[in-house]
């Protein structure tokens, strides 16, 4: 799935956005693999999103199976995994949030953040640590 | 925020679907049983917080272009 203005539908909208249900998903010219998750309904809402792949982390396992009924998953090439990055330009930090990634159904264009039970999940996972230019 | 008192044993109905069932209180700390369709998710508040801020934190980041190229070239 080419990741230009892909448009994803959020039902429950995101934890501190619960209004906002459509998002789109676009590659970041010259910053592949991260892409832009943008709300449609308010563009000011906007976070910097990548597949955990891109720290070699692979969640599908981590997936519950009552959430992919929800989005109507039956088979991995429809699930798609997207992990919500945090930049601290401050302290040079960059966390993602292993705890609560994007879940999509890439074939009906629906998705959720889901919050997993899992304790070694963390929140904020430093990707890279403060270091100074 | 609607205050009832339950004593153990006792539940309260939200909706049509959900029942909340107070199931023993000991030192301060109660277990609470809760019964809602498959499809409800149910967090520790603390926990929905945790990730509400989260995401708030990852909005207001501005300009991270720098910092995206030390991920890429490591």
């Amino acid at each position: 799935m080419s990741k230009e203005n892909w448009i994803v539908n959020f039902q429950y909208g995101l934890p501190g956005f619960e209004s906002l249900t459509s998002f789109s998903i676009n590659n970041i010219p010259e910053y592949e693999p991260f892409c832009v998750f943008q709300s449609q309904e308010e563009p000011d809402v906007s976070m910097i999103i990548a597949e955990p792949e891109v720290i070699q982390l692979n969640l599908k396992n981590y997936i519950p199976s009552e959430i992919k009924k929800q989005l109507e998953i039956t088979s991995d090439s429809e699930l798609k995994l997207f992990i919500i990055f945090c930049f601290n330009n401050e302290k040079h930090l960059i966390t993602a949030n292993l705890k609560a990634p994007i879940v999509i159904n890439s074939v009906l264009n629906i998705g959720q953040q889901v919050i997993l039970d899992n304790p070694e999940l963390n929140v904020n996972y430093q990707v890279v640590k403060g270091i100074s230019e | 925020m609607l205050v009832l008192s339950r004593k153990s044993g006792e539940s309260i109905r939200i909706g049509s679907t959900i029942v909340i069932t107070l199931l023993d209180s000991r030192g301060g700390e109660s277990r609470i049983g809760i019964e809602a369709p498959p499809e409800t998710p149910i967090y520790r508040n603390e926990l929905y917080l945790k990730i509400l801020a989260e995401n708030r934190k990852a909005v207001s980041g501005k300009n991270p272009t720098t910092l995206i190229k030390k991920i890429i070239h490591s």
